[in-house]
């Protein structure tokens, strides 16, 4: 982390990241070991890795509303998590290394944000970090050990499906 | 896209309703010593080396699946597939190689506890000694400073299950090399703004060594090469 902290130029940004630390670092924790039970070592390898993404894609974290940033910070958590959780298994079931699991939101009557609660873990992971991390498809493939192929696939049909049941509840699109 | 800040923000929304106790929480969190000397280290050292904007090579992190076992022992051979028995009697340090990183992590049940004191005693020219030292959980670092403000930055520590180096490989150049009859890697960096680095591992001693700084290959080569035992506690 020393050395991405030095790639904050300016003692605001580096100030500003200090004040994030203060604030979210104990919320991170707490979101990392929901994760991995009694095994706190790796919660905090994966708030160790969070926190470098954080400086990595601080520019983006700014451009994220104050009020905003916490959830943020606890998206980079749990996505790392999931993603140390990934790498850790031996074997990708065929299946869902090529279909990876699927959901189906057309049906659905609740809100958006019940939607969202309820998706299967690994699919939200993908539409997080595309959304809002902003990563790119090689990025979210490597991370969650899915091919392109299927993470393209869910941002292509989690974006229309999702746009859909937002104009559905009135959100101008 | 449009689109896609909006589906940003509902996102976000869902993470902030989902995790509002965590983020409303006071609550003091108790963590390891591990985490607390790597959280304290760069809320430290953050500043001075944010100051001169260069960035070192080198970063502790603890990372994901091994990719394979390197085991350096000049007695068993330079590269050893390690049984059961063995990996049980060794601290294994196994390497792993990503794209833009390595990562070196340690596994096994090293048997001593206490870590020697250790210095450079060849420091390039200009370069103070001793250095400011800090204590860490596992070892020890030491800072050389010149009167310009350029550090190298010198750390040893005694491996333990779990723990783990990270090394940057985006525009760096790796090449093995021996200090002192244990096999290690040199770091040089194409970018002048990142440091070099020298890794290397003694397996007697169960002690992983560091050299960082912006410094030549030689310079490297020939501190590394100087690491001894403080006169204090030589034996």
């Amino acid at each position: 982390m020393l050395i991405f902290l030095s790639m904050l130029e300016t003692d605001i940004e580096r100030q500003q990241f200090l004040e994030l630390y203060k604030r979210y670092g104990n919320a991170m924790l707490l979101v990392a070991r929901k994760f991995f039970g009694q095994d706190y070592g790796l919660a905090e390898d994966a708030v160790q890795n969070a926190w470098t993404r954080v400086v990595e894609n601080f520019s983006k974290i700014q451009a994220v509303p104050c009020k905003k940033r916490g959830a943020y910070l606890v998206i980079i958590v749990r996505n790392e998590a999931i993603s140390m959780i990934r790498k850790r298994r031996k074997e990708i079931p065929l299946n869902e290394a090529i279909v990876g699991e699927e959901f189906d939101i057309e049906d659905s009557s609740q809100p958006i944000l019940e939607i969202i609660h309820k998706m299967p873990e690994l699919y939200r992971a993908v539409l997080e970090m595309r959304f809002v991390e902003e990563c790119n498809t090689r990025e979210i493939a490597k991370k969650l050990n899915l091919t392109e192929s299927t993470v393209n696939t869910r941002i292509h049909r989690g974006r229309i499906l999702l746009m859909k049941k937002l104009e559905e509840e009135g959100y101008a699109v | 896209m449009i689109d896609d800040y909006i589906l940003r923000d509902i996102f976000l929304d869902a993470a902030a309703e989902e995790y509002a106790d965590e983020l409303a929480s006071t609550e003091q969190i108790a963590t390891s010593l591990r985490f607390q000397n790597q959280i304290d280290k760069l809320l430290k050292k953050s500043r001075k080396w944010g100051e001169r904007n260069k960035k070192p090579l080198w970063q502790r992190c603890i990372q994901g699946v091994a990719v394979f076992l390197l085991v350096c022992s000049l007695t068993l051979g330079t590269i050893m597939v390690a049984s059961p028995t063995v990996r049980a009697a060794v601290v294994a340090w196994f390497i792993e190689w990503y794209d833009t990183h390595i990562i070196y992590r340690f596994s096994g049940k090293p048997d001593a506890e206490i870590v020697p004191e250790y210095e450079i005693r060849e420091l390039p020219s200009g370069y103070v000694a001793p250095g400011e030292v800090q204590e860490l959980i596992d070892g020890r670092a030491v800072t050389y400073r010149n009167s310009v403000g350029d550090t190298i930055y010198f750390e040893y520590v005694h491996v333990e299950s779990g723990s783990a180096l990270m090394i940057k490989t985006e525009e760096v150049e790796s090449t093995k090399v021996e200090v002192n009859g244990h096999a290690g890697y040199l770091y040089l960096s194409k970018d002048l703004g990142e440091s070099n680095a020298v890794v290397w591992y003694d397996e007697q001693e169960k002690i992983q060594f560091m050299i960082d700084g912006f410094v030549d290959q030689e310079d490297l080569l020939k501190m590394a090469g100087s690491v001894s035992l403080c006169k204090l506690t030589e034996k």
